[in-house]
């Protein structure tokens, strides 16, 4: 006797044990086997960009740093770039490398946060305590310099608000070297056949598909899609370092593939850093003028700016209205770029792979919350022109 | 993973001195890095009322008090540390102070006192 098997809808969130952060995913289960998923956002949406329209350019720089804890340094770097190609400000030298020293330290920390995630979804606890052990070494360095842990703070219209002096870019060293060290456990831990076997196949995404949905970051890298923000449309100091580290680049499109990118990456990172402190040059490390004057002077303009943040590509449109203040401000985080990669990963996985498929995605759902342009249910993602910004700006 | 490096590092971990430190049960406290943004000190005698922090504050923090001085609400506080940058006179400083809990919304107003 046969039974006629049912579709179930299997809610998944807002609230779930696997979820760092509230998102709701429908899960539309034949058996154990997920037919088709629909993501609805919305919940920590915080009107961020709208916020940023009521305030001028001085106090936008404090908000975006605050788009996201984790990535709080690619954000302000990404809209600073946005306001001093409008305004025409070069930054000196010295600055310009700051900006991509820390933003190494910040993929590095960023990377070992998801590994320690990544791990304890798949219920390795023990790679997850690991895994935060070394990150903090990176976050101890970091708050030597920055002041601070997560926010940093860094970044100021034409250079950087802080300069490094010899007795942190010892500590740096030191801790660079003892990241390598560690990492070797890591990724020993990482290759165990036990891990191996839990995230080898799993939530495939295909080279095709990849550069169909336009997935970015390591998420794209790890389906052998070769692009890299820091290498092919290079900002801060990465034209001149483009020498020192390659791109990771995996064919596999499943998750241990997203883990061997994510983990070389930091190793990679590691030499970036060394690269910086070795070739670092001598000067200032901000414009001599006072940053009320230098606001003042950015004219009405508009501007788009990228920058290869941990988790992927991150956009910024920003237009300016010549009297300090935004007209419109928009971000697309890397995150929001890889939904639709996510829901083409979760078609045809098993029920109990999502939490594992979610989290190689490395979602972070705050940045993700805003104005939508992606048509998520059917997979599609228009690609926006500036001309079309432009009329739909407003 | 080899259960031999496991074990060597359980143990080292098990016999080592411990990565976290006893506070605040010890009395010694951690120590904060310089430049770290704490605890927001005004030294309203030097102030000149340029307002210029109120310009920059993002988040409503600061507000003006009598006499051209000006008043930070700590409880708004974002710990950016414009204020401190933007000061002329260096009136504004954001000391290494981060035990700030309160149970009275007054101990977060930092002001002039005539």
């Amino acid at each position: 006797m046969t039974r006629e098997r049912e579709l179930m809808r299997v809610p998944f969130g807002p609230i779930h044990p696997a979820l760092k952060e509230p998102v709701k995913l429908t899960l539309l289960v034949d058996g154990e086997e997920v037919v088709d998923v629909s993501i609805e956002l919305g919940y920590v949406h915080r009107g961020i960009e709208a916020l940023a329209e009521t305030r001028n350019i001085v106090q936008v720089l404090h908000l975006v740093e605050r788009v996201c804890g984790i990535c709080s340094h690619a954000h302000p770097l990404c809209f600073i770039q946005a306001i001093e190609s409008i305004g025409g400000i070069e930054p000196p030298e010295r600055a310009l490398y700051i900006r991509s020293l820390v933003a190494e330290l910040e993929r590095m920390q960023s990377h070992l946060m998801w590994l320690g995630v990544m791990s304890y979804q798949a219920g390795l606890l023990t790679l997850f305590m690991y895994a935060l052990r070394v990150r903090e070494g990176i976050l101890d360095v970091l708050e030597e310099f920055t002041g601070n842990r997560v926010i940093k703070e860094v970044n100021t219209i034409g250079g950087v608000r802080r300069d490094l002096d010899d007795r942190i870019i010892a500590r740096m060293r030191s801790a660079v070297k003892e990241l390598r060290r560690a990492l070797k456990l890591l990724i020993e831990a990482v290759h165990d056949k036990t891990l191996e076997s839990r995230l080898e196949g799993v939530g495939v995404l295909e080279h095709g598909e990849a550069v169909e949905l336009c997935a970015v970051g390591p998420v794209a890298r790890a389906s052998g899609v070769d692009f890299d923000v820091r290498r092919d449309d290079p900002y801060a100091a990465y034209s001149q370092l483009r020498g020192k580290f390659s791109v990771i680049v995996r064919r596999g499109g499943d998750a241990l593939s997203r883990t061997e990118v994510r983990i070389l990456e930091v190793l990679e990172s590691t030499e970036l850093v060394e690269a910086i402190l070795d070739e670092l040059p001598q000067g200032e490390v901000r414009l001599g003028k006072p940053l009320l004057r230098l606001s003042r002077e950015i004219p009405a303009g508009e501007d788009v700016s990228r920058v290869e943040a941990p988790r992927g590509e991150l956009l910024y449109y920003v237009r300016t209205d010549g009297r300090e203040f935004l007209n419109r401000l928009r971000i697309r985080t890397p995150t929001l770029a890889n939904f639709p990669a996510l829901m083409a990963m979760l078609r045809g996985s098993e029920l109990a792979d999502v939490p594992i498929i979610l989290s190689s995605i490395d979602p972070c759902i705050a940045c993700a919350e805003r104005v939508t342009l992606v048509d998520a249910r059917e997979g599609a993602r228009r690609t926006v022109r500036l001309s079309e910004l432009r009329r739909g700006g407003g | 993973m080899k259960i031999g490096v496991m074990l060597r590092d359980a143990l080292r971990r098990l016999l080592g001195r411990p990565l976290t430190i006893g506070y605040p049960l010890k009395p010694e406290r951690p120590a904060t890095p310089r430049g770290y943004r704490g605890m927001i000190a005004y030294d309203w005698e030097t102030c000149i009322g340029c307002m210029l922090c109120l310009k920059v504050c993002p988040s409503g923090a600061v507000s003006v008090a009598d006499r051209r001085k000006v008043t930070f609400d700590v409880g708004r506080c974002i710990f950016c540390g414009q204020c401190a940058e933007i000061c002329p006179v260096g009136a504004v400083r954001l000391t290494s102070e981060f035990e700030m809990v309160a149970v009275d919304r007054s101990a977060y107003r930092v002001g002039p006192r005539w």
